[in-house]
């Protein structure tokens, strides 16, 4: 028996949004600097510098919205692992490699009070609290390198800042590909999509 | 005997070191007498001169015949005579008021066809020079407009710090393009504040700190040190690829005494510049480049076959 959940509300839907477009626009842009010749870029180099200080300076607005969204309507909770995470994890991940194609039921139900599966809560987690931070932080010292300090461990600090940037914005354009395509595994292909348009998800 | 002959050598090589070193100072010595003269009256802003009836009053000097003594013995041409390049008739005191019109001598008149510097190629110099702004669109330009050789420190090429060199040669611009004063002398055109007429530029401070105005403002056009063929406004580099790319100009120019021809330190391409700065889109890991490849590849293997996978498992059930 299916029925439907408000599962995400119009601040959240809205935050997602603009998070997913932003992103999109800083892979381009960025990938575009890094691999920038005169021959052969991708978007023009000012216009790539141009845009991706815009989108970088509006994801931290994004992320602040988040963090207070976050903490004045409790969703910050649907981010913390339970109990037994890393045997819930497990189960999950054996689920997502075997059970799904055995097509054995989801091993957690999600509801209101437990969005996302344990998996899905680590991910989440690391993604929203230490990945995405520590990517902000670093682009604001690429786009203020006066702010930097001039040397780390005899390291030049500007470049430190960059390798660190670089790298994790890395990681995050690959969890965005993987959100991408996991979010294709509901109750049908596009019912994810949906559900973060309207609003509205089907549970169990 | 043997000890004597010895002896008489080992006297003979210290009195001869001798016989240098006092030569030496006595031209030094020379040097810094002769030159008193000169100094005596232009290191002064205001100095007694006799007018025409013999009477002493006070004279303000001209700005640019102000010479800092200090700043002259500190320099490259320290061990020259005034009338090395001044005419030897400004050594008669009060000068002739027709010596005015005796042009002094020329940097290229000693620089050029002179063995010992044929690595800085002045001949080439001199042709740039002939075909910049500089000489194009200003009546009598010469060398030391921009290298004033009464303070002149040869720069690049030499000094290893590069931060050094582009504090000392982004002044040599500065001199004029920033001074009300010095710029009338050579333009009709008001001199405009740096900061706006290049805030087109992003990370405008850091560019000013960490390259020279030549390197987007001039063309190099064979081997010299520093290019000297300043192009004009509409000329110059506003491709951000010249520098932000694999091949970087700045590795012709600012890095070329660094340059490896692209060699990689500590894993990184162009590594020359990481000294100093991070050139986005110059300096680039291979190895994490490789890496980064990689992952993307192995995530979208993963999810192809999963993909698949679902797909058919999905119809089987």
């Amino acid at each position: 028996m299916e029925k439907r959940e408000y599962f995400y509300p119009i601040w959240l839907r809205t935050w997602h949004f603009f998070n997913a477009l932003l992103f999109l626009v800083l892979i381009a842009t960025g990938l575009s600097m890094q691999y920038t010749s005169p021959d052969t870029a991708l978007i023009n180099f000012n216009v790539a510098v141009w845009l991706h200080n815009i989108c970088g300076i509006a994801l931290t607005v994004n992320y602040t919205f988040f963090a207070i969204g976050n903490m004045i309507t409790g969703n910050w909770k649907q981010y913390m692992p339970g109990k037994g995470f890393i045997k819930n994890s497990i189960t999950q991940a054996m689920w997502y490699s075997i059970g799904i194609f055995k097509n054995k039921p989801k091993p957690f139900a999600i509801n209101l009070k437990t969005k996302f599966n344990p998996l899905q809560q680590i991910a989440y987690a690391a993604i929203m609290y230490l990945l995405l931070p520590v990517f902000l932080i670093s682009g604001w010292g690429l786009l203020f390198p006066d702010i930097l300090f001039t040397k780390v461990f005899g390291l030049n600090a500007l470049w430190l800042t960059d390798v660190v940037h670089i790298v994790f914005g890395f990681f995050l354009s690959i969890f965005m590909f993987g959100h991408l395509y996991m979010n294709t595994i509901g109750t049908t292909m596009t019912s994810n999509f949906k559900a973060m348009k309207s609003g509205w998800h089907d549970v169990h | 005997m043997r000890n004597r002959q010895f002896n008489f050598k080992q006297i003979r090589l210290v009195l001869m070191c001798l016989f240098i070193f006092i030569g030496i100072l006595n031209l030094k010595a020379d040097t810094y007498k002769k030159n008193l003269l000169c100094f005596n009256c232009h290191s002064k802003s205001i100095i007694d001169l006799p007018d025409s009836l013999g009477k002493m009053s006070k004279h303000v000097m001209k700005p640019s015949s102000i010479i800092d003594e200090k700043q002259y013995y500190s320099s490259n041409h320290k061990a020259f005579f005034c009338s090395s390049c001044h005419d030897k008739q400004y050594e008669k005191y009060p000068h002739a008021r027709d010596l005015k019109n005796i042009p002094f001598k020329d940097c290229i008149d000693c620089h050029n066809d002179n063995k010992s510097y044929i690595k800085i190629q002045f001949d080439q110099i001199n042709l740039d020079f002939s075909r910049s702004v500089h000489n194009v669109n200003v009546k009598k330009f010469t060398c030391s407009k921009c290298h004033d050789p009464h303070k002149f420190i040869r720069n690049a090429g030499l000094n290893t710090d590069v931060k050094k060199t582009i504090i000392y040669d982004n002044g040599i611009c500065l001199n004029c393009h920033s001074n009300k004063n010095l710029y009338k002398e050579y333009s009709n055109a008001p001199v405009r504040d740096m900061a706006t007429i290049h805030d087109w530029l992003p990370q405008q401070k850091l560019h000013f700190k960490n390259v020279r105005c030549v390197e987007c403002h001039s063309k190099q056009t064979g081997k010299t040190v520093v290019a000297h063929l300043i192009l004009p406004k509409s000329k110059a580099v506003r491709k951000c690829n010249e520098c932000h790319s694999s091949s970087p100009e700045l590795l012709q120019a600012l890095y070329k005494f660094n340059s490896k021809n692209g060699a990689e330190k500590n894993g990184f391409t162009n590594s020359e510049l990481l000294e100093d700065a991070f050139i986005i889109g110059a300096n680039k890991n291979p190895l994490l480049n490789l890496i980064s490849i990689g992952f993307f590849a192995l995530a979208f293997i993963v999810i192809f076959f999963h993909a698949v996978l679902r797909f058919f498992t999905y119809k089987k059930h």
